[in-house]
């Protein structure tokens, strides 16, 4: 019998059901795809964030009157794939050594890094590729990178005062080599000369070393927790810190594993980066909350609307003697129904706006979440319960002859 | 006459059906304000997220071509070349000796230390200098202490602090930019750092160089390219956002008012049994459907706007400029969806037959 009328209403109405069903479809659809966004923002713009370049350096450990006094010091070439072992090595996006070679002889200085190089990393064919083209892309070249050991390239400033271009020679270390691009990147690269760092180490016999490393790692923004002093926390503090992706924890990590290195923040980069954050999560957070309650208002007018028009049919079912227990069960069935059928079409639709949505602007699509199923077939469902039996309650107080008779 | 039948009507169908005309613009409000929030933002955020980003220092920097000093006039009009340019520094750049050691050292203006993790206090005067956290180990002398700059004149100086930026300078000194001419006896600057809307730094690097021949313009790249990037991708998120909202909206709001006509085909009929003809039920629905359009969107607006103010408020900790566009749009919006949505189904019911509606078929 129950059943029997529950059919009855969604064969008799397909239009007015059809019109529910889609209105609880787009509210579960436009929530669950910008929750599913409030989640992912995080991860996706940091990883955009690290065109700002490097949020780690590591340099020499320098004491006494090194580095100052002039005495050099050099971190091992050997140390770089360990950047892949570390706990957060899978949030290592890339490393770059640099190595800063002055000869004497012409007074230039040569800077040996890595384009496009492939780390070997222990349990990975493919090794762990990095170099400028992801540290530091911003670098823009003019003609190409050098290959073998007997090219270079000229950075800007160094090219127009010595009228370099590619093609041209030049003699450092006593060796003649061909420059096959001009360099700009607005930093002090643009008044040196830059090639592989294999080559530069050969040319200047400082075989396996470097000067310094650049790192560019995903990190959980700094937060008052993070500024603490690592040396005064308890045990317990050190052990959070530690496995949380701060840049500072991440930094101490890597630390460990250079021989003989200081690892420390690139602070401008680190806090710009944890302010971009911040302010672009809380935003998204808003804009999420207030298109849920819009969402959820607009489909419970909906659902008024419609009910409001069925009150001949609440007084109707009253006159032939349905008592208020069988009256609400069969509407709230019905807007369990919508609801699931709404909730689970929009939660489909969610899927393709969220995929959208990420390929156009981060170009991946957005994480999809378990969670999100059960948040917005509850949300569906509670929306559509409460939006029959609010305007209910009011149909079910009214007398039957009145309102049949049109009034 | 005529007219007064069709007011008649109007006002007798809102009133008796206040709240149904109530309900429809309310969906029409709430579509309206979150549109009107959405797309109030995605016009400001560019320069929320920018201001943001501004802290990150300058992207451009003015230097003389020779590498001489710059003086203060000059160095102020570079600043004002363009409006392009949002915040300017000077930074004057030497060597000092201590303890027979040569350290290069900064002169910059205190309140434009951004981007530096200081340990210890901010110079508050010009006799107190920052040490790069690279010299600790070098010069050990602890925060508070006193010392003195032996070269280019003997200066007692105090150390307020130690600062790292994870950078060339951590191994460097910092001091006050008035304080460090006195000391090397200059009028002017080294540098002038420019912050310049990423949009415009090839006009602003021409502008400099045709007004300032003996200037050299560097572009930092490193913050440029990242910014107009990162800013480019945020605009992008809020403009598909509000699309998405847009889309989806639309079609909910359609559907319901569409809904809504299909349940009064009786009133269509009898309307059509006592005379009118299919233009005056046309331009009632519509003169009906218009109300409740614009109402609806004035009230979103109005709402709209205050939300993207709040969240603005809370987010960026500023007002979000309020676009005169959107107000056209917003109420562009509502009325053609409410009219749109309700003359559809209008269209098709004029085919009714009184007879067979009114008797329930």
């Amino acid at each position: 019998m129950l059943f029997n009328i529950i059919k009855r209403s969604f064969v008799n109405q397909k239009k007015a059901m059809a019109v529910m069903v889609v209105s609880v479809a787009v509210g579960t659809a436009i929530a669950a795809s910008l929750i599913a966004l409030a989640l992912d923002i995080e991860t996706k713009v940091s990883r955009e964030l690290r065109s700002f370049g490097a949020n780690i350096i590591i340099r020499p450990r320098v004491t006494g009157l090194a580095g100052v006094a002039g005495q050099k010091r050099w971190l091992r070439e050997e140390d770089l794939p360990k950047v892949k072992t570390i706990f957060w090595r899978h949030n290592i996006l890339g490393a770059v050594p640099l190595l800063y070679a002055e000869d004497a002889g012409s007074g230039l200085t040569v800077l040996g890094t890595w384009y496009h190089h492939a780390i070997p990393v222990p349990g990975e064919v493919k090794g762990f590729e990095t170099g400028v083209f992801n540290v530091m892309p911003w670098w823009s070249i003019r003609g190409r990178w050098p290959e073998g050991d007997r090219e270079l390239l000229a950075g800007s400033g160094l090219a127009r005062r010595m009228n370099l271009a590619p093609g041209s020679e030049i003699e450092v270390f006593g060796t003649v080599l061909t420059i096959t691009g001009i360099v700009s990147t607005g930093g002090k690269e643009d008044d040196m000369l830059v090639g592989e760092l294999d080559t530069v180490q050969k040319l200047s016999g400082l075989d396996g070393r470097v000067s310094k490393v650049l790192v560019s790692a995903l990190t959980t923004p700094m937060d008052d927790f993070a500024y603490k002093d690592p040396e005064k926390m308890t045990r317990k503090e050190y052990e959070k810190w530690y496995c949380t992706g701060y840049v500072t924890s991440i930094a101490k990590q890597l630390e460990e594993v250079f021989a003989g290195a200081v690892a420390r923040p690139v602070w401008p980069v680190a806090q710009t980066e944890g302010r971009v954050l911040k302010r672009l999560k809380l935003l998204i957070y808003l804009l999420t909350a207030a298109a849920l309650l819009a969402a959820a208002l607009s489909v419970s007018t909906t659902m008024i609307m419609s009910l409001l028009r069925r009150t001949d049919e609440v007084a109707l079912m009253k006159a032939l003697g349905a008592d208020r227990v069988k009256t609400v069960t069969i509407f709230l069935a019905e807007a369990l129904i919508i609801g699931l059928v709404g909730g689970l079409a929009g939660y489909a639709l969610s899927f393709g706006i969220s995929e959208f949505l990420g390929q156009k602007v981060f170009g991946a699509g957005l994480k999809q979440r378990g969670i999100l199923f059960p948040v917005s077939l509850g949300m569906s469902v509670t929306i559509a319960v409460l939006g029959v039996y609010l305007p209910l309650k009011r149909a079910l107080a009214i007398r039957p002859a009145v309102v049949l008779k049109g009034e | 006459m005529k007219n007064s039948w069709f007011f008649y009507f109007l006002k007798k169908a809102i009133r008796q059906r206040f709240s149904r005309f109530i309900i429809s613009a309310a969906a029409v409000m709430l579509t309206v304000s979150v549109v009107t929030a959405l797309m109030t933002l995605s016009l400001g955020i560019r320069e929320k997220m920018g201001q943001v980003l501004r802290q990150y220092g300058a992207n451009m920097i003015v230097t003389d071509a020779s590498g001489g000093i710059i003086d203060m006039e000059t160095a102020r009009a570079v600043a004002d070349v363009s409006d392009a340019v949002r915040d300017r520094s000077f930074q004057l750049y030497g060597t000092v000796s201590v303890e027979d050691r040569q350290i290069e050292i900064i002169g910059m203006e205190m309140e434009k230390l951004s981007g530096y993790r200081i340990d210890g206090a901010v110079p508050r005067g010009d006799d107190e200098v920052l040490a790069g956290v690279g010299l600790r180990d070098v010069l050990k002398i602890p925060k508070g202490n006193e010392f003195s700059f032996e070269e280019p004149r003997r200066v007692r100086m105090r150390l307020s602090g130690y600062f790292e930026k994870g950078a060339d300078e951590d191994s460097m000194l910092i001091m006050p930019l008035d304080g460090l001419q006195g000391v090397m006896g200059v009028e002017g600057v080294s540098a002038v750092l420019l912050n310049v809307d990423s949009r415009f730094l090839e006009d602003v690097e021409r502008a400099v160089v045709t007004a300032f021949p003996a200037l050299q313009v560097r572009t930092l790249r490193q913050v440029a390219v990242a910014e107009r990037k990162v800013l480019a991708k945020i605009q992008l998120l809020m403009i598909i956002v509000t699309a998405v909202v847009l889309f989806s909206s639309v079609i909910a709001l359609g559907s319901t008012m569409g809904a809504n006509v299909l349940e009064r085909m009786e009133e269509i009929g009898l309307m059509k049994a006592i005379g009118a003809t299919p233009g005056d039920i046309r331009k009632f629905f519509m003169a009906e459907a218009a109300l409740a359009g614009l109402s609806g969107a004035l009230c979103g607006y109005g709402m709209g706007i205050l939300i993207a103010e709040l969240v603005s408020r809370t987010a960026f900790h500023s007002w979000v400029p309020v676009s005169f566009i959107v107000v056209f749009l917003a109420i562009t919006l509502g009325m053609s969806i409410a009219v749109l949505s309700t003359m559809l189904p209008v269209r098709d019911a004029m085919n009714v037959i009184p007879a067979r509606i009114l008797r329930g078929e």
